[in-house]
């Protein structure tokens, strides 16, 4: 579903991301594991076409959309769960979902997964006229996942969604990521929480200062003693 | 100063404050979207009024035929602009604002080749006599005025938050990248926000037409409170805006009729002291940290 070739990126002179290969099958949970800095967030935000690459190729559904402007790659089926949540603070609950919603207009579609996702996230719905910048750091990452859930994606990326959380919480949208994978979805996950995001991943990658230094199957990379050192602390 | 003058200043004071009312929400609203002081908005607002006076004084269209043919001509002016604008952001926010700096002195000293220094003297759309009740006297344009800008907000309002557009405009406003990545054309919302802000600055320049002359100072004189009234009620805030213009209005006609000669001196004076006692303005609790 989504097959990226050769990906370089560049802030100013610094080689952030180094010729990057990565693919993510349909109906897989496909993890990038790896530090601070080593271009995680920036692969991410070359799909999404909020940075510029300077090389490569990234096919989505076979389509290149590496050159696409970026607000048409919605219609592409592209979800997006941003670093630090990026809710929308001065809008509502019920708005920043119904953000998400902008690019559709099916308006019997669009209230049966607004109920949906008030079913995955009750606390969204008791909270629906409250502003998004009131919510705790819990509500608005459920928030963040709900929006992009909004725009009915068939690929969603999910940039560091423990970031910040109290552990109870961290567990409570692992097990939601693990649930819209039984559901079908197929979703790219960064996370430097590895031993979570491994348990729900078919397959990761993990990232070194820009290259891929490793990839495998879960059992793969638990096994792997580099990883068990390094990421998972064992 | 008498009960009677008291109401009557009031009244007249709503009346241009609903004027300044609706220029401010003009900054606001380009400010809170694009981060950005707009400071052609006063020219742009001279503009509107001259174009809605050449239809309604030159050519004889009926006055709200006037305004409604100005105000698509400046929000096309106003989108016009955001292209103008869009790669001078891309450097620095300062450079976008020193290119509405410099729109505004070329449709100023374009305004002034084409229908020169003199103002132009507008007659009431309405027949103006004044309404007596008891000792006061009232202007039937005033409420007018008070009324029409009313319902200017009120329609902005409803647009900005209960549809779809409304709701892409304020997404926007706060979360560029988030908002591109949703599928919101960024760009084209900037554009609507300035050319919605240019429409509420014609439909007050025109409004203000008969009151004041329609004559290249209004930008200066128009242009001016209103930026200082947003700021007085917290730039970026629309209730704000409206707080700050109708108070600068009504402190103006208040002290006007008292000393007319220290009227703009007072109102500042006033201004520089809220400023002092609450630097983000009577209602501006939620800046937006932009600049």
């Amino acid at each position: 579903m989504l097959d990226i070739r050769d990906l370089d990126i560049y802030y100013g002179k610094v080689h952030a991301v180094k010729g990057v290969n990565l693919s993510v099958e349909e109906g897989e949970l496909v993890s990038i594991l790896g530090a601070n800095g080593a271009g995680k967030t920036s692969i991410l935000k070359a799909i999404c076409g909020i940075t510029k690459a300077a090389g490569g190729q990234i096919y989505l559904n076979s389509k290149d959309i590496l050159n696409m402007k970026p607000h048409k790659l919605v219609k592409q089926g592209l979800g997006y769960v941003p670093e630090g949540r990026k809710i929308y603070p001065l809008l509502t609950v019920k708005e920043n979902l119904m953000a998400g919603a902008y690019h559709r207009k099916d308006r019997a579609g669009i209230a049966a997964d607004l109920e949906r996702i008030y079913e995955y996230f009750p606390i969204l719905k008791t909270k629906s006229k409250v502003l998004g910048g009131n919510l705790s750091g819990g509500q608005q990452q459920m928030l963040a996942i709900g929006r992009a859930l909004m725009t009915k994606p068939k690929f969603l990326i999910l940039d560091e969604p423990s970031m910040g959380l109290a552990p109870s919480v961290v567990g409570q949208i692992f097990q939601i990521i693990g649930q819209l994978r039984k559901e079908g979805m197929t979703i790219l996950l960064v996370e430097q929480n590895a031993f979570h995001a491994l348990t729900i991943s078919d397959r990761a990658y993990v990232l070194e200062t820009g290259r891929i230094a490793l990839e495998g199957s879960e059992q793969e990379l638990k096994n792997n003693n580099q990883v068990r050192e390094i990421y998972l602390g064992m | 100063m008498n009960g009677t003058v008291l109401i009557q200043s009031l009244i007249g004071g709503l009346g241009i404050g609903s004027i300044y009312a609706l220029v401010a929400i003009g900054y606001s609203l380009v400010y809170r979207t694009m981060g950005l002081a707009n400071f052609a908005h006063g020219n742009i607002l001279m503009v509107g009024a001259y174009i809605g006076t050449v239809f309604y004084v030159s050519m004889h269209t009926n006055f709200i035929i006037a305004i409604i043919i100005s105000s698509i001509l400046i929000g096309i002016l106003g989108m016009v602009m955001e292209r103008i604008l869009r790669p001078l952001g891309k450097m620095d926010l300062i450079y976008m604002m020193l290119g509405t700096l410099g729109i505004g002195i070329v449709l100023q000293n374009l305004a002034i080749i084409i229908w020169g220094t003199d103002g132009i003297a507008v007659q009431y759309p309405i027949k103006n006599e004044p309404w007596v009740i008891g000792n006061i006297s009232i202007s039937p344009y005033t409420l007018v005025i008070i009324c029409a800008s009313a319902t200017v907000v009120l329609a902005l309002q409803f647009f900005l938050h209960k549809t779809k557009l409304g709701l892409a405009m304020r997404s926007s406003a706060q979360e560029k990248e988030m908002s591109l990545v949703l599928g919101m054309n960024v760009n084209l919302m900037n554009a609507l926000t300035l050319g919605l802000g240019s429409v509420l600055a014609a439909i007050a320049g025109v409004m203000v037409g008969p009151v004041f002359y329609v004559s290249p100072d209004m930008s200066s004189s128009v242009g001016i409170i209103g930026f200082a009234a947003a700021i007085l009620g917290g730039f970026g805030s629309i209730p704000g805006a409206i707080i700050g213009g109708l108070t600068f209005g009504v402190l103006q006609t208040m002290v006007a009729t008292q000393v007319s000669e220290w009227s703009q001196v007072i109102a500042f004076v006033i201004f520089v002291f809220v400023l002092i006692i609450k630097p983000s303005g009577i209602v501006g609790e939620r800046v937006v940290d932009k600049i």
